[in-house]
């Protein structure tokens, strides 16, 4: 079967096989909704999801009616969702954490972060707070119950914009580039690992069928894979308008506008024409982002709901 | 306080700030065509490719600005007085240019522009564009003489992003920080007993950040500090200038936002944030709101298209669906109402709020802008098309 003749229900259980899934978008495309609607339907398939955020302040808890926590809050959304977990990862928190892990003894992290020469480093260092919330992801992605199942079978995670999340994906190679030996470069290496496999690690680009999202989109469809060596594993359309006239009624509408005796109603026409203009563009947008990105499709329809009800009729609109 | 016809007469900066996706580029872009259209020499400094819009201005865009031929403008039937120039921020070149400049010798400039801690700052870092987009700024007023530079800064939910950029290469470049690496340079000179106490303590952070980074790449970023050592007090220097300039009653700051809830959240959260830190604050923009200030009676109007469409058997779906669209559009223009008042609420906001009207497309050309630029309170006058 071709991607595009897949039912999106079969599609969304193929995206939701890998284990991390990186939402990434043009500022404004709902990029945030996106995720949080993965991460729903990947719990109501029964799974143990976290839904993670990377960045100094947290919206997706409130998409989804829940406090935000703090760094790794791993606050658990139980009255309807047992199984999915919210999390925001503040760098600054997760560089404390990544100092631990590779200097071991708590006197030398605080040698690090005390001595004032260096928090001013740590602050301007290149790449370090990037470097260090990758490293919290792999941390959680290697995390095991008591029992030794892992503890989040999803992790889906809200990405930073595009250039700022390609500089993110980039920072482990970035590293890599200039440091070859010490725990540093063995952290890097782990990092840029999971993120080219592809079993445990996914690309979602999200936009929205306008101009110049569609046009972001390809470009970093493109520097995905070549720059990185990713190849994106789905792209989601956010807000398709549905289609409004029956083939009947749009004749109607021509047939009637402009005429004289419609004059006190022409705006209303107009108001549906310019909806319906919008819809004929978006689908030969939709049409070119099928001939320029690779890869399989998904749509989510113009919902018209806000916050906790936008992410469940969004996840009901993959196949949830 | 001032409206935005004020400020852009006024100022010497315009600052949109707000987060992506809500029509910065648009907006920044009008703004500099009401500057223009005032008599002014105005500069539009943006980061997004608007590709359509230069297209349509008869202007490639890069990383110098470009004047908008003043034939484009007649050729559309506006009266534009003044000069409007436009240009796209490339971070990684005016980084390049700033070290050539500044570099005390040509041998001293290329050890930077090879050392790979400044190639992954320069081209990779998260918050080299902020900084590059302040410099840019400082480099346009100081050399090219506008009298207005319009900047569309980077999406930000946290507007202190750029106005802290400077610092952020500073503080990188801080001289205690500097001496501190330069010290362990392998020809370095211990100088007194002072430096070699210091030197002494600071060998086991030393150690520390070698385990870490990996000794090759701590040589690395010391080379880097030995060759922009001398540099470093013209980069403060700027910074600072920058930053009292930006804090001063020459700039101001615009918050851009869509009447999204979650949005106009935002907006105010940066508008708060603008005011606890002492930076001028001009106004909001509104983009995308749903506007029924030209919709007559939607009773009247159905009545109207029933009669005309006489026994057509698609009437009644018709004008079903017409009801329903406009009942939509009717509750999206209350509840865009609604938000707007609350903003001005939750920001303690009595100024400046302009609103553009939601279009069902990106604005490409100059009529377009014109259109935008009058929504915002501007007056451009038309004038006999050749």
């Amino acid at each position: 079967m071709t991607p595009s003749a897949e039912a999106p229900a079969d599609r969304l259980g193929a995206l939701l096989q890998h284990r991390v899934l990186l939402v990434t978008g043009k500022g404004g495309v709902g990029k945030s909704t996106v995720a949080a609607s993965l991460a729903l339907a990947a719990a109501q398939r029964g799974k143990r999801v976290l839904l993670l955020e990377l960045g100094a302040r947290s919206v997706t808890g409130e998409l989804l009616g829940a406090r935000s926590g703090q760094h790794v809050a791993q606050l658990p959304l139980p009255d309807r969702f047992p199984t999915l977990w919210l999390a925001h990862l503040n760098p600054h928190q997760a560089l404390k954490e990544y100092l631990r892990e590779q200097l071991k003894l708590d006197r030398l992290v605080s040698l690090a972060t005390d001595n004032k020469i260096l928090a001013r480093l740590w602050q301007a260092a290149p790449s370090i707070n990037e470097m260090a919330l990758l490293n919290a992801l792999l941390a959680l992605e290697r995390d095991t119950l008591g029992d030794g199942r892992v503890r989040y079978e999803q992790i889906v995670v809200d990405m930073p914009a595009t250039g700022h999340a390609l500089a993110t994906l980039g920072t482990p190679g970035g590293a890599l580039g200039m440091i070859r030996v010490g725990t540093l470069a063995e952290r890097a290496r782990a990092i840029d690992v999971m993120l080219h496999d592809p079993r445990r690690t996914a690309v979602v680009m999200v936009t929205l069928a306008e101009e110049l999202p569609v046009n972001e989109t390809v470009e970093l469809d493109r520097a995905l894979r070549e720059q990185l060596r990713i190849t994106p594993a789905q792209l989601i359309v956010n807000r398709v308008l549905p289609e409004i006239l029956t083939t009947a009624e749009r004749a109607l509408v021509n047939r009637l506008s402009g005429t004289e005796a419609v004059a006190d109603g022409q705006h209303l026409l107009d108001r549906v024409a310019a909806l319906e203009e919008r819809r004929r563009l978006q689908l030969s947008r939709l049409a070119l982002l099928k001939t320029r990105i690779a890869a399989p499709l998904l749509e989510i329809p113009e919902l018209g709901e806000r916050g906790p009800a936008l992410v469940e009729a969004a996840a009901a609109s993959l196949g949830a | 306080m001032p409206s935005l016809t004020e400020l852009v007469a006024e100022r010497e900066i315009l600052l949109c700030t707000g987060p992506g996706g809500v029509g910065k580029t648009t907006t920044s872009a009008a703004i500099g065509l009401m500057a223009a259209a005032q008599g002014r020499k105005v500069a539009v400094l943006t980061i997004d490719p608007a590709r359509r819009l230069a297209d349509a201005l008869g202007v490639a865009l890069d990383n110098q600005p470009r004047q908008i031929d003043p034939s484009v403008f007649a050729a559309a039937g506006l009266n534009v007085p003044g000069e409007l120039w436009a240009l796209m921020l490339d971070a990684a070149h005016t980084f390049d240019d700033l070290i050539q400049r500044l570099a005390p010798d040509r041998d001293t400039a290329r050890r930077i522009l090879h050392n790979v801690v400044y190639t992954q700052m320069s081209r990779a870092l998260a918050g080299t564009l902020e900084y590059m987009a302040v410099e840019k700024l400082f480099d346009l007023r100081s050399r090219h003489g506008f009298d207005l530079v319009v900047v569309d800064t980077p999406p930000s939910k946290n507007v202190l992003d750029f106005v802290e950029a400077p610092e952020w290469l500073t503080r990188f470049l801080d001289e205690r920080v500097l001496r501190w690496f330069v010290m362990f340079h392998p020809e370095a000179q211990t100088h007194g007993v002072k430096e070699a106490l210091l030197k002494r303590t600071s060998k086991m952070v030393f150690d520390v950040l070698a385990r870490v980074m990996g000794r090759e790449f701590l040589n690395e970023v010391i080379g880097f500090m030995v060759a922009i050592e001398g540099m470093a007090a013209e980069f403060r220097r700027r910074a600072q200038d920058i930053q009292a300039l930006l804090r001063s009653s020459r700039a101001s700051f615009l918050v851009v936002a869509t009447s999204d809830p979650f949005v106009l959240r935002d907006a105010a959260y940066l508008r708060n944030e603008i005011l606890q830190r002492g930076i001028p604050f001009g106004g909001f923009v509104v983009n995308r709101v749903h506007d029924l200030r030209d919709m007559p009676e939607i009773a009247h109007a159905t009545a109207v298209i029933r009669a005309a469409s006489a026994t057509d058997p698609s009437a009644d779906n018709l004008i079903d669906k017409l009801a329903r669209v406009s009942d939509e559009l009717g509750r999206r223009a209350t509840e865009d109402r609604n938000a707007i008042a609350m903003l001005r609420v939750e920001a303690r906001w009595q100024g400046y709020i302009g609103e553009l009207p939601l279009l069902g497309e990106e604005v490409t050309d100059l009529t377009g802008l014109a259109q935008l630029a009058r929504r915002l309170g501007g007056t451009i006058e038309t004038v006999e098309a050749p």
